[in-house]
């Protein structure tokens, strides 16, 4: 994709959807644009550690939790507010980062390892949430008391605000990507071969490191965002395995290792889902679940860079109907 | 002669039973090309990885330009000047040929814009040109080895380590790369380790021999291919002697 073409891209999309805050609409679709924002914006985190760099994490909703609990709990026990909070909680989830994917990268777990490692971490994360009992509520889940509008303590009556905010977070999120040009290009080199990256003079821990690090800061931050939010979380909601598979999922159908792919399958899925939940929610329960399936499973066959790959695909088709036109016309001129 | 730019000092390394270098040293100067050669499982490859600390040392010191280099990561010591290809050739296969050229200038450009623009000359000289778009997983082997080598040139080595680069090439193709490596001499020093005696007595200005882990022979091409020591670790030992 050429350089500039995601910027102006992320600055359409930014319009389109900032002028959708003004459309009149039932409450419920605005939830559902909330919700899809918030996908996207922690499929976008998602993707810079496993997309981009390769190392496939189940256990996200690990980061998401620290940054929830953290915001939540520092406000809660000493009125911080939550803008302060949340950095807090991205802080102190870098550091749990840090703390496995050290070890991790050094000794060169990767593939379902890696993986593995990291289900293992959310693990322990959600039975430490539901242990602590006197500090985190256990299993009961804590719950954000309620004050009216205000801007300091991040706590909205309606849903415009919060859907606002969520537009900014993700716009912040795409950027950052699009930003980091030279680490995407070295993190995609590390995905596709360690050695010979590091043969080309990359470090591979350090961009490694450094991809889990703004990862796991920006996961931190959305679960502050979906605290604040739903002002309730418990250990298996916030710091399981649904809300983990759903970052993978998304990013996944969408395009990993691509700026947009996360969006892409935000959107998609994302409204999809709760459709289907809407509509045969009582009759088939779990239906959004079996579509979830089957678009995994599609996508894993017939695109497996994920959809924001076809416009690539497309284009690899033109040049290679264009060689062969070449090729019978100008007789044995390209060979190579 | 010129400037010892690199200088291997007794160095060993064990896989557990097997030695795979035994006290091995030798000097390369500025702007030389040195072969090395050995039959199969001489521990030429090995000598590459200790070089580039894919492999550690067990003992013995390694100087580039003086400076010792090792137990420093590869990637630190292809910042320095140093880098290698590998004996099968691994390009990036999920990125486009253009974009793993663009990775290897990367870490030496200031910007990614910088980088993107010197991408077109790296693919002329290892005429891959055409091929910019297409991946590197659906490149023929030689194509592969010119990519590798593209790679290679793109991280601007001062010293450049090359494993087998002609392995598989036609004879004419052998010929296009031999005067590649001639051009590429003059703005560097290159080490190569390569089978095909037409090209190491073509293009080497020093050849060494390896055999079983050891340094056998070094010396000019004329040199090393009249050495008692290197026909018998090629052709076996007692055809000198058995006869008389």
């Amino acid at each position: 994709m050429k350089p500039k073409l995601s910027l102006i891209i992320l600055a359409i999309l930014s319009i389109v959807l900032l002028s959708v805050y003004f459309l009149p609409m039932p409450i419920y679709y605005k939830h559902v644009l909330i919700l899809t924002l918030f996908y996207a914006y922690m499929g976008t985190a998602w993707n810079i550690m496993c997309g981009y760099a390769g190392r496939l994490s189940l256990g996200h909703a690990a980061f998401a939790a620290v940054g929830a609990y953290t915001t939540l709990i520092l406000y809660r026990g000493l009125g911080l507010s939550p803008w302060l909070g949340m950095i807090a909680g991205g802080l102190l989830a870098v550091c749990i980062m840090m703390l496995i994917a050290y070890p991790c990268f050094r000794f060169g777990l990767k593939g379902p390892y890696f993986t593995l490692a990291s289900i293992a971490l959310m693990e322990i994360v959600q039975n430490l949430l539901t242990f602590m009992r006197s500090l985190t509520g256990g299993s009961l889940g804590l719950s954000l008391p309620y004050k009216p509008t205000n801007f300091a303590l991040f706590q909205f009556d309606g849903k415009e605000t919060y859907y606002l905010i969520i537009l900014l977070f993700w716009a912040i999120a795409v950027f950052a990507v699009w930003k980091m040009e030279r680490t995407r290009y070295y993190l995609e080199a590390i995905r596709e071969d360690e050695s010979a990256a590091s043969a080309l003079g990359i470090s591979v821990n350090k961009n490694l490191i450094k991809a889990a690090v703004i990862s796991a800061f920006l996961v931190a931050i959305g679960g502050a965002f979906y605290v604040q939010y739903f002002r309730y979380i418990d250990p298996y909601t916030i710091a399981g395995f649904g809300l983990s598979l759903n970052l993978a999922l998304v990013t996944i159908i969408g395009g990993s290792g691509t700026i947009f792919g996360p969006t892409i399958g935000a959107v998609i899925l994302i409204p999809l889902s709760e459709f289907l939940r809407l509509s045969a929610g009582t009759q088939l329960p779990g239906l959004h679940l079996f579509v979830y399936g089957v678009l995994l499973i599609m996508t894993i066959i017939y695109l497996p860079k994920g959809i924001a790959s076809i416009p690539g695909i497309m284009n690899a088709k033109k040049i290679r109907k264009a060689n062969i036109k070449n090729a019978a016309a100008g007789g044995s001129g390209v060979n190579e | 002669m010129s400037n010892c730019i690199l200088q291997v000092k007794g160095i060993s390394k064990r896989f557990g039973g097997l030695q795979a270098t035994n006290n091995v040293s030798f000097d390369v100067y500025e702007n030389e090309i040195l072969s090395i050669i050995g039959p199969n499982g001489a521990g030429k490859s090995t000598l590459f990885n200790l070089i580039t600390n894919f492999y550690t040392v067990d003992s013995g010191s390694i100087l580039y330009n003086g400076k010792d280099i090792v137990g420093m990561t590869p990637d630190a010591i292809c910042e320095l000047g140093i880098t290698r290809t590998f004996q099968v050739a691994r390009p990036f296969p999920g990125l486009s040929v253009a974009d793993n050229i663009l990775v290897a200038l990367l870490p030496k450009s200031k910007t990614v814009a910088e980088a993107r623009g010197k991408v077109d000359g790296i693919l002329q000289q290892v005429s891959l040109k055409q091929k910019a778009n297409s991946m590197g997983g659906e490149l023929t082997t030689l194509e592969r080895k010119r990519l590798e080598l593209g790679k290679a040139l793109a991280t601007d080595p001062k010293v450049l380590l090359l494993d087998e680069v002609m392995t598989g090439l036609k004879p004419k193709e052998m010929d296009e790369m031999m005067d590649l490596i001639r051009e590429l001499k003059k703005r560097m020093t290159i080490i190569f380790v390569e089978h095909v005696m037409r090209v190491v007595m073509g293009i080497s200005e020093r050849v060494l021999v390896m055999d079983h882990g050891s340094k056998i022979a070094e010396g000019t091409p004329q040199e090393v291919t009249s050495n008692p020591e290197v026909i018998s670790a090629y052709l076996g030992r007692g055809t000198g002697n058995a006869g008389n």
